[in-house]
């Protein structure tokens, strides 16, 4: 089972955000290349980085500290966050992100979705951010259709792969959202990656017990009630 | 006229840092996963991080282990890179899947007995006949790693290093040649080599 550690970027820094909410933030650590190389030491096999200033759009980016990351280690790099055009991805790409995530709203585009995995193929992982059965847009702000509709529409545009974001759980340690990922699994035979909720290894287990291929992880290991040497052999 | 060097594109490793090195060592490289494209270039890198059988598996969905095996039995230059050395052998203890059995022997896990993943600096020892892509390395000269399992030093072996026990730091066999450790995060050791292997390449 592949856990992928997550590092979210605000003004250069690692922090977290409980639920996505911009005003509840915990700062881990200032220097989030240091994150990244720790991580690696630790048996990382991929990582998860998202500009939280772009997906925010509150002007500004961190772009020069995903550089960075993407060039201080060896393993690939995937870079979500604000990510709406085809220029977009290419930017991330050649700043050295192995995949590009397209975020909840850019993915309701089924025009963009199928142009963007035209281009980048294998590079694009399609963000389904999920609360009550809908996907939500807008920073998670406003309620879009219903997961039952989206991934049909996502899957004939050619998504190669989710990250399906179970809102409710992220950073609250609260144990993943398994009936979610179970109803996605049914929607879809594609590769699912889960991010929300994961405290313990256990609840690594029971992910993958479920057939998700992989699981962003972020609050429990920086708060250490997951260690990576717990589900990472290699 | 710079070398054309091809880095393997199949979803496994950071491969813009891998190319990048190149860039600036003097090489024109370019990350592809195009069979055409890579045929144009004048030496392969297959750069790979990760579980070998998921690494194995990619390589063959993308349809590159039948490309990089022809590439290796026509006897054009290729340079591995961690997983991307690992895969060139027969096998791994880490998975069941074949690796691309150019190499003979498989890979096995470092022992309990010392941290593993190996992360970080550590030295190589230049092992046997120096082989052309060290030249101008000093024997002892620190690389940097991220494994957890390694080949056995043997006839082919190159280069070792030490963590638990002695390993497979580099290999070699005919045109073939490929590094336990990461040459494009390696300093000035790193790049030296992919210097003198992309300055062979061209030659």
């Amino acid at each position: 089972m592949i856990v992928i550690p997550a590092i979210d970027l605000r003004g250069g820094r690692a922090v977290r955000l409980l639920r996505g909410d911009p005003h509840e933030e915990t700062s881990y650590d200032d220097d989030p290349v240091a994150v990244a190389v720790r991580f690696q030491e630790e048996g990382a096999r991929r990582l998860h980085v998202i500009d939280l200033d772009a997906a925010l759009d509150a002007g500004g980016d961190n772009r020069e500290v995903i550089r960075q990351i993407c060039y201080s280690v060896v393993l690939p790099v995937q870079v979500g966050g604000g990510i709406r055009t085809l220029e977009d991805i290419a930017a991330l790409l050649e700043l050295g992100a192995g995949r590009v995530i397209l975020g909840t709203t850019a993915a309701l585009d089924p025009t963009f979705v199928a142009r963007a995995i035209e281009e980048f193929a294998e590079r694009i992982l399609v963000a389904v951010d999920v609360r009550g059965g809908h996907a939500m847009v807008k920073g998670w702000t406003e309620e879009g259709p219903r997961v039952e509709e989206v991934f049909p529409a996502l899957n004939e545009a050619g998504t190669p792969r989710y990250l399906v974001t179970a809102i409710a759980r992220d950073g609250t340690l609260d144990g993943p959202d398994l009936r979610l990922y179970r109803k996605v699994l049914s929607l879809t035979d594609r590769p699912v990656i889960s991010a929300g909720g994961v405290r313990t290894a256990d609840d690594i287990w029971a992910l993958r017990d479920l057939g998700v291929e992989a699981a962003v992880t972020g609050k429990a290991l920086y708060e250490k009630t997951l260690k990576l040497s717990q589900v990472i052999r290699g | 006229m710079s070398a054309r060097i091809a880095v393997l594109d199949y979803g496994m490793g950071n491969l813009h840092s891998v190319a990048r090195a190149l860039d600036r060592v003097g090489a024109d490289a370019y990350v592809t996963a195009d069979p055409a494209a890579i045929d144009h270039a004048d030496g392969l890198v297959i750069p790979g991080v990760g579980q070998f059988g998921a690494c194995m598996r990619a390589l063959r969905a993308a349809g590159l282990a039948d490309v990089a095996r022809a590439w290796i039995g026509a006897g054009r230059p290729i340079f591995g890179v961690c997983v991307g050395m690992q895969v060139l052998f027969a096998g791994s203890e880490e998975d069941p899947e074949p690796g691309l059995g150019v190499l003979d022997g498989s890979v096995r896990r470092l022992p309990g007995s010392v941290k593993v993943p190996h992360t970080g600096w550590n030295t190589v020892a230049w092992a046997g006949r120096r082989h052309p892509y060290a030249a101008g390395i000093p024997d002892g000269t620190f690389f940097y790693f991220v494994h957890s399992y390694a080949a056995a030093p043997d006839e082919r072996t190159v280069g070792v290093s030490e963590h638990g026990r002695v390993f497979a730091a580099a290999v070699a066999d005919g045109a073939v040649f490929a590094t336990q450790f990461h040459p494009e995060k390696s300093g000035e050791a790193g790049l030296q080599l992919y210097a003198n292997f992309v300055g062979a390449v061209a030659a």
